[in-house]
């Protein structure tokens, strides 16, 4: 509605009303044409599953000069198709386009019957039975790992508890540091009442999830979906749109047993920290994470404050460590045109220099 | 196709008969601003206008419920919907700009003139839908639906229907009361007529017949009674999100001021949505990033699922006579197979080794 003569011209704001609801058939139109949204640009093959835990293994586009293979443990809360949205926006084509082998784990839908997954569960065998079968198939004794977010959480822990297997270690928007406030998940997290809503729900439904990301920026989300209707005529602009929405409403639910752990041991108790982190019936040290680690933060990440994952550097025993201040927010990380350009090889870079 | 046509003749259709009754009132107001007037007609134009936007959103909205029905579920519909609720919140602040305009007008604008044509109810609607906040209609049917299980459950309960209604009546008044501040008060009258509900329960439960009745009754009412400690601490949180979001309008108002005086073209509505969306992301985030609000979002949050437990008992407790596998004894089976499933796999890791 754009009205700015001095004078109130009732016409303006009637021709101002009627464009917006115009706008909104027009959009109603457009979704109505438009039909299911494709994601996923890169190619990739299933090699190896276990319950309903998958991992792929990405076809090169260019010659792999990276031997050691690395392996993307994502999220629990989202999907990982965020890092391969579409041909031009894809981490992970721009990963393969440097030379490197990567396979990614995909953690499924958990249903009903998984509540009672734990951290063991998918530290101990999912994630480790994907790593044993990469070292097993590429006949490398320890590989490289990759963590995103809470994935980088887990990343971190199983590299603490099976260093052997892990030859370069990546984290990316991580947190680690769960002692911070600068978040607002990490301030309202240390006062829930973790264990009723588990009792209650069983399996975290991912709604519940994502109802509290949506909170952290309840009009910037007004703003946004006003916006997207000025791009109705613009079908590429709108299917970018929309693929990001789809993985934003993509929410699996998460297994209860993992996260009353999550929530208590790491936001609640800040044991990965302070020590007591017990995981199946391993201690968690990260002093004994000891191979070369690349922690990846992002400046203005509002999910993961950087506060939440400098501080791994000082806490692992690794002597070849890097801190890499990415200028964006969390998903910026991903999917802008910077992340594409420069994350990727820079990742890159630094597995070719440790490859052997 | 013709039912899609018909589609496309209503959504035009309902726009336009509002949009002619809002160049009726928009001729009116243009003239009434050129005329010399009195708050009062300001305040009668502005109310016809808030009218016309109210039957834009409620006309728009029941087009578009149908509309929503003709696309398959997926992505596009779920947005759609994000985006026609957006909609609906521009538009019911851009009820809240037009009174600037009689200021700019009159180069009289500034923030505390705006504030007595600003009506705190009118704008708690903006904020009740940015933040999705339930409405008083949820709590009645949580009454409802407590009501019908004890009907359909207890032989007796139907005799004691006054006071179930009784009961149900009071709880919509004190979600009223509560909104208006009256917590106390209306939580007093609500402990009284439960306390009494259960007194005259108490007799029947005597009778052997009706004993395995009890625990059905108890649990029923003792859901009933933590309704309060919900809505306590749900008003609460309400109050203080309402309370936030005009504080921020004020602030709003002044900057908005200072634009108008640093540039010479008036500010269009875009702008003015633009300011008020920042700066209440903005006031918001300092308002979550206390601790009392933690403590208050937390104490919301559990209240509720403390019913959402009760009402699962309730549940298994119907179930229980008939032939079906409950809830928890689901939980049982998928335990077992949890822990059945680690017991293989770790066999069969140790074996390969």
């Amino acid at each position: 509605m754009t009205a700015s003569a001095r004078v109130f011209d009732p016409q303006a704001q009637v021709k101002a009303a009627w464009e917006l609801s115009r706008k909104l058939i027009k959009a109603y139109e457009t979704m109505r044409k438009i039909g299911a949204i494709e994601v996923g640009a890169a190619a990739k093959e299933l090699v190896f599953e276990y319950d309903k835990i998958k991992l792929y293994h990405y076809q090169p586009e260019a010659p792999v000069t990276c031997r050691v293979p690395v392996v993307i443990a994502y999220a629990l809360v989202n999907r990982p198709y965020m890092l391969d949205l579409q041909p031009d926006r894809s981490f992970i084509r721009r990963l393969l386009q440097q030379g490197l082998d990567v396979y990614a784990i995909d953690w499924g839908y958990p249903a009903r019957a998984d509540k009672y997954l734990s951290l063991d569960d998918y530290l101990n065998v999912f994630l480790n039975d994907g790593v044993d079968f990469i070292r097993a198939s590429t006949k490398h004794d320890a590989i490289n790992l990759m963590g995103i977010c809470q994935g980088g959480t887990f990343s971190t822990i199983y590299a603490a508890l099976h260093p052997q297997k892990i030859k370069n270690l990546i984290t990316i928007v991580t947190p680690v540091d769960f002692s911070t406030n600068d978040g607002l998940l990490f301030r309202w997290s240390k006062s829930m009442n973790v264990d009723a809503m588990v009792d209650i729900y069983g399996l975290i439904p991912g709604d519940v999830l994502s109802a509290g990301y949506l909170m952290l920026r309840p009009f910037m989300k007004i703003s946004k979906y006003i916006e997207v209707l000025d791009v109705m005529d613009d079908r590429e602009k709108l299917e970018n749109f929309l693929r990001m929405e789809q993985w934003i409403l993509d929410s699996p639910a998460h297994a209860g047993e993992c996260y009353r752990q999550f929530v208590k041991a790491l936001y609640q108790q800040n044991k990965l920290v302070e020590g007591g982190l017990v995981v199946g019936e391993q201690q968690v040290d990260i002093k004994k994470i000891t191979m070369p680690l690349l922690n990846i933060y992002a400046s203005d990440d509002h999910i993961v404050p950087p506060s939440a994952s400098i501080p791994l550097n000082g806490l692992v025993g690794s002597a070849d460590k890097e801190l890499y201040s990415f200028k964006g927010g969390h998903i910026g990380v991903f999917v802008s045109a910077k992340s594409q350009r420069e994350l990727a090889p820079a990742i890159a870079n630094w597995l070719h220099q440790r490859a052997n | 196709m013709e039912k899609i046509a018909d589609f496309y003749q209503e959504w035009l259709n309902a726009p336009t008969k509002i949009m002619k009754n809002w160049m009726e009132a928009g001729e009116n107001r243009r003239q009434a601003f050129q005329e010399p007037e009195t708050t009062k007609k300001a305040h009668d134009l502005h109310d016809t206008w808030m009218d016309m936007s109210h039957s834009w959103a409620s006309s728009m909205r029941e087009v578009f419920d149908n509309m929503m029905n003709t696309l398959p579920r997926g992505v596009g519909r779920e947005t759609l919907a994000n985006i026609f609720s957006s909609a609906e919140t521009y538009v019911k602040l851009f009820e809240f700009w037009l009174p600037i305009y009689k200021s700019l007008q009159e180069k009289t604008f500034d923030p505390a003139s705006y504030q007595r044509l600003l009506d705190p109810s009118q704008y708690q609607e903006v904020l009740d839908k940015v933040f999705d906040f339930v409405s008083p209609g949820a709590a009645k049917e949580l009454y409802d639906q407590a009501i019908k299980y004890l009907e359909a459950v207890t032989p007796f309960a139907q005799s004691f229907s006054t006071q179930l209604a009784d009961l149900a009546q009071s709880g919509a008044r004190m979600y009223a009361g509560m909104l208006t501040g009256d917590l106390g008060e209306t939580l007093k009258v609500y402990e009284n007529i439960l306390d009494a509900y259960k007194r005259n329960l108490n007799p029947m439960f005597k009778l052997p017949a009706l004993e395995k009745f009890r625990e059905h009754v108890e649990l029923a009412l003792n859901m009933l009674r933590k309704y309060p400690a919900f809505m306590v601490r749900y008003a609460k949180y309400q109050s203080l999100m309402h309370a936030t979001g005009q504080k921020t309008m004020e602030k709003v108002m002044a900057q908005f001021a200072q634009k108008m005086k640093d540039q010479a073209a008036t500010p269009s509505y875009d702008e003015f949505f633009k300011i008020w969306a920042e700066m209440n992301e903005q006031a918001y985030n300092e308002l979550f990033s206390a601790e009392a609000f933690a403590t208050l979002q937390n104490e919301v949050h559990n209240a509720g699922l403390e019913i959402k437990r009760d009402f699962q008992s309730l549940t298994e407790l119907a179930l229980a006579p008939y032939p079906v596998v409950l809830r928890s004894e689901m939980d049982e089976l998928y335990k077992t197979i949890h822990d059945l499933k680690k017991r293989v796999h770790d066999l069969e890791k140790e074996k390969k080794q």
